[in-house]
């Protein structure tokens, strides 16, 4: 009876000894995925540099390919105060200054047909920067 | 005797009850005709007549709110860019933001050239620049053209300093950001524009140029020679100073030459 206790406790003491072994075998086999190994470099990410243009401009009028029957439309923006705004069509040049909030709003003539509608900032460095919208002008009914 | 009492008030006691009861029964049939008659009679009238203006209602919601998604739906634009390619029934162009644009022909797309009478889909192919006016489809972002129109000459800016002043043959020479240089042709039919901030746009003329000043030129680019920009208009700015670039590119062109 004695000797059967022992052999039980002894097994016992073996299989568990062998499934550690076991064990830490393939957690040591396993690829290091998520461990940080010491030939691995840390790299930092830095935000992609977006192409902010350093003269803020918004327009709000006139929308991307609108269509029009009046020969006049109206130019409706935001930009900075102190900037300078030249408005361009196919026929015509407009250049004001932007209200102490720095809005704006022109009204200019258009050619016939496609105009491609030029809304340029200056600011007092210099600096510019345009954007465009396509305008038409057509009274035909559809 | 106390036997005979206590039947009695049993009797009396039960008639009273049935005798009540009975009385009840017999008086509240007749208000209860004119009562039940009056109201059940007129609601399923006027329930009938609501439920038919609800029903015409909703018809009428329906209607509106289909013609509101329709007319959300569609709207006027006008398409401007390069032909990619050209079919029967459709058009594609990429515009100046490298997008591709799909423009659906129909028998009702008309095709208008002020040059060219007899012009035609045929007569539209790979390069071309159009402009097609129509009704664009937000939910299939294609545009069904009503007037196709070729576009051969639209204006282009130029904007820098002025190098060069050639008072013999009328040109101008202007170098803008990128270190590009232009000649500017000034003709007869050019205007030209100063602006200062405080006097606003004033009109000005060729010989007010100067070298080193800011210009914005509007004109077309020359059929023979792209680097010659045929001036249709110039505005000078008098306050308005160059960016650093084209200060950069004054200060090169000012150094003296080795």
């Amino acid at each position: 009876m004695k000797e059967k206790l022992i052999i039980i406790v002894v097994a016992s003491v073996l299989g568990l000894l062998v499934t550690t072994i076991a064990y830490y075998a393939y957690q040591s086999t396993k690829p290091a995925q998520d461990k940080p190994s010491g030939k691995v470099k840390a790299i930092t990410l830095k935000p992609t540099p977006t192409s902010i243009p350093k003269v803020p401009l918004t327009i709000d009028e006139p929308k991307n390919e609108t269509v029009v029957s009046r020969r006049t439309i109206q130019v409706k923006g935001k930009t900075s105060p102190e900037n300078t705004i030249i408005v361009s069509t196919n026929t015509k040049d407009e250049v004001v200054q932007p209200t102490s909030e720095g809005n704006f709003s022109v009204s200019i003539e258009i050619g016939t047909g496609v105009n491609r509608v030029v809304i340029r900032v200056i600011n007092p460095e210099g600096e510019s920067y345009s954007e465009e919208r396509v305008v038409t002008f057509t009274t035909e009914e559809f | 005797m106390k036997y005979f009492s206590v039947t009695i008030l049993l009797l009396v006691l039960a008639s009273t009850l049935l005798s009540s009861s009975a009385f009840a029964v017999t008086t509240t049939p007749s208000p209860s005709v004119t009562v039940t008659s009056a109201p059940t009679s007129q609601p399923t009238e006027t329930e009938a007549s609501r439920s038919g203006i609800l029903n015409r209602i909703e018809r009428i919601k329906e209607m509106v709110a289909s013609r509101v998604a329709e007319l959300k739906l569609v709207e006027k634009k006008g398409f401007y860019g390069k032909v990619l390619e050209s079919t029967t029934h459709q058009i594609t162009i990429v515009d100046k933001n490298k997008e591709e644009r799909e423009i659906e022909i129909d028998e009702l797309t008309k095709f208008e050239d002020s040059s060219n009478k007899s012009f035609g889909i045929s007569d539209i192919s790979k390069g071309n620049d159009i402009t097609a006016v129509g009704l664009y489809n937000k939910d299939t972002k294609r545009l069904l053209a009503r007037v196709v129109t070729p576009v051969k000459n639209l204006p282009i800016q130029y904007e820098g300093i002025v190098t060069k002043v050639d008072t013999r043959s009328f040109q101008v020479s202007v170098t803008n950001e990128k270190a590009e240089t232009k000649i500017i042709d000034i003709e007869r039919s050019t205007t030209a524009f100063s602006y200062e901030k405080t006097a606003g746009m004033a009109k000005s003329g060729y010989s007010k140029i100067k070298i080193g000043e800011r210009v914005l030129i509007t004109g077309y680019a020359s059929v023979t020679d792209k680097n010659i920009i045929a001036a249709d208009r110039i505005i000078h700015f008098l306050d308005v100073p160059p960016s650093s670039a084209m200060k950069n590119i004054q200060d090169t062109s000012a150094q003296p030459e080795e």
